[in-house]
């Protein structure tokens, strides 16, 4: 799997100069067992064979790999994390739990996370729609070997009762280095009407904003639908596009040369370096990604950048060639 | 970077954006991120902070409130406070009025709307209702008391069918 990126990665999705990609997820869990915090290791153990059992009864897309976490050594769920297939909480847990991954890394299943089950659909770019159909369906087909904890006042019981309801997060990736440079990205986003959106990092809850990514997503989850949701995250997108394509373009005319210096002084600094720190090549491949994307720089894809904000994390790098966490010894 | 609550290491950031409001950057320790998602984040005081700026006798009753705990899994409303975690899905039940409150406050609402699964389902103390009855109508046959067997299981069809015909 180290060697091959996530299909949602391919970078080539609706908008995807500055969406990186859509996320949706949708919490449930078995009406007949404890949350979390009151389960026994031996309800976990049952969960999760009732769940896998589930997943393996029709097949949701292709191939389906099944992994156990607790079996997985640290530098394996780390790597999964850095890959967005499980949460860091699901790395650090304890107790009998797992992720079934599918569709070339665009569908990833957790087993008792916070959650009992916690279903997840990746696309490139922005895809909200395709998205949820496909996420509408799995869930579908999951839902007829399990009952699943509902009732009709509250919708899907979760552990947390922040996500009652519909259960069902919304999120869009998206890369703004050109509003981070002018500093605008605080306007931009107090200027907004809608209400009750979060922003998060590029490793979602709990991270900064490194690399200028923002995660927008939903932090409603009752007394809307599923529909309503996602057009409430979706419309926002494409003023924040706008925002910064305009902001792009500003920077293009008006200090193009400074601009393309920064550019490719990135770069160069990515081919040259000997060593670096991750958190400089995420700043650095950022700003590399939009001289990309403003034809500064020519001998690059937009995939092969997004792949290398992946592999260029620790876990991924000391996997593919077994090097130090802070080293980088790269080819472009 | 320090937590902003407690100054032990802050390994978890969030960006909070409300309408009308600056962003508010939060550096925080994972334990402070918990009682954050679970109190602030959701209330605009926490219980901790209204508890503290109540008077000691109204104290006592707060004390009685959080000691209630679930009949079927045994987690008690104040294990909800300190971790922001519910113990099972009967918590909904057994907890519906604290909870109440709770929810307005994060989702403005205290209704469902959306998507149900698909088969048909029934609620948790329908669901109980019915293995208590599955359970005495066994009984009843065992005891070859054929016509209690019977009004048992057509209290059982009662229940089962409005839900297969609503869905």
């Amino acid at each position: 799997m180290a060697r091959t990126p996530g299909e949602w990665l391919r970078g080539d999705g609706p908008d995807s100069d500055i969406v990186m990609s859509s996320r949706i997820r949708l919490a449930r869990n078995l009406s007949d067992y404890p949350f979390r915090i009151r389960s026994s290791e031996k309800d976990r153990v049952e969960i999760e064979r009732l769940i896998q059992d589930a997943v393996f009864h029709h097949p949701l897309q292709g191939e389906i790999l099944y992994l156990d976490v607790e079996e997985l050594d640290e530098l394996d769920r780390q790597f999964l994390v850095e890959r967005h297939l499980i949460s860091k909480e699901h790395a650090e847990l304890d107790g009998t739990r797992a992720v079934a991954i599918c569709s070339q890394e665009q569908i990833s299943l957790m087993v008792n996370e916070e959650d009992h089950l916690r279903i997840q659909v990746m696309r490139s770019g922005l895809d909200l729609r395709n998205a949820w159909e496909e996420i509408n369906r799995v869930d579908d087909l999951i839902e007829e070997r399990l009952t699943y904890a509902f009732n009709p006042t509250l919708g899907y019981l979760t552990a947390c009762p922040t996500n009652v309801g519909t259960g069902m997060r919304v999120s869009v990736m998206l890369h703004l280095p050109a509003l981070g440079m002018n500093r605008e990205i605080e306007k931009v986003f107090r200027s907004r009407q809608k209400i009750n959106l979060a922003v998060r990092g590029f490793f979602g809850e709990g991270t900064k904003s490194m690399g200028d990514f923002y995660q927008i997503s939903n932090q409603i989850t009752l007394g809307r639908s599923e529909e309503e949701l996602i057009k409430n995250v979706g419309d926002v997108i494409p003023v924040i596009l706008e925002y910064e394509r305009d902001a792009r373009e500003n920077l293009r005319q008006e200090s193009l040369e400074t601009l393309h210096d920064k550019v490719s002084r990135a770069y160069a600094i990515l081919q040259k370096a000997q060593t670096i720190s991750s958190e400089e090549t995420m700043h650095l491949l950022s700003n590399v990604r939009m001289g990309v994307n403003l034809g500064l720089i020519e001998d690059l894809q937009i995939p092969r950048i997004n792949e290398l904000f992946i592999y260029t994390q620790p876990a991924h790098l000391q996997k593919l060639r077994g090097s130090e966490m802070d080293t980088v010894d790269r080819n472009i | 970077m320090k937590c902003q609550m407690c100054g032990r290491p802050a390994t978890e950031h969030v960006t909070e954006i409300q309408q009308g409001q600056a962003a508010l950057e939060l550096h925080l320790c994972d334990k402070h991120l918990r009682k954050y998602s679970a109190e602030a984040d959701l209330v605009p005081e926490s219980s901790l902070e209204t508890m503290l700026a109540t008077p000691p006798e109204l104290i006592t009753e707060w004390d009685l409130a959080l000691q209630k705990t679930c009949s079927l899994c045994g987690a008690a409303l104040k294990d909800f406070q300190d971790q922001g975690r519910l113990g099972c899905p009967r918590d909904y039940v057994e907890f519906e009025g604290e909870l109440e409150d709770l929810l307005l406050k994060v989702h403005g609402a205290n209704q469902h709307v959306g998507k149900a699964p698909k088969r048909s389902w029934i609620d948790l103390g329908a669901r109980e209702e019915l293995l208590r009855l599955q359970r005495d109508m066994q009984h009843a046959i065992t005891s070859e008391d054929y016509e209690r067997a019977s009004r048992i299981r057509d209290r059982i069809r009662e229940i089962e069918s409005p839900r297969n015909a609503e869905t």
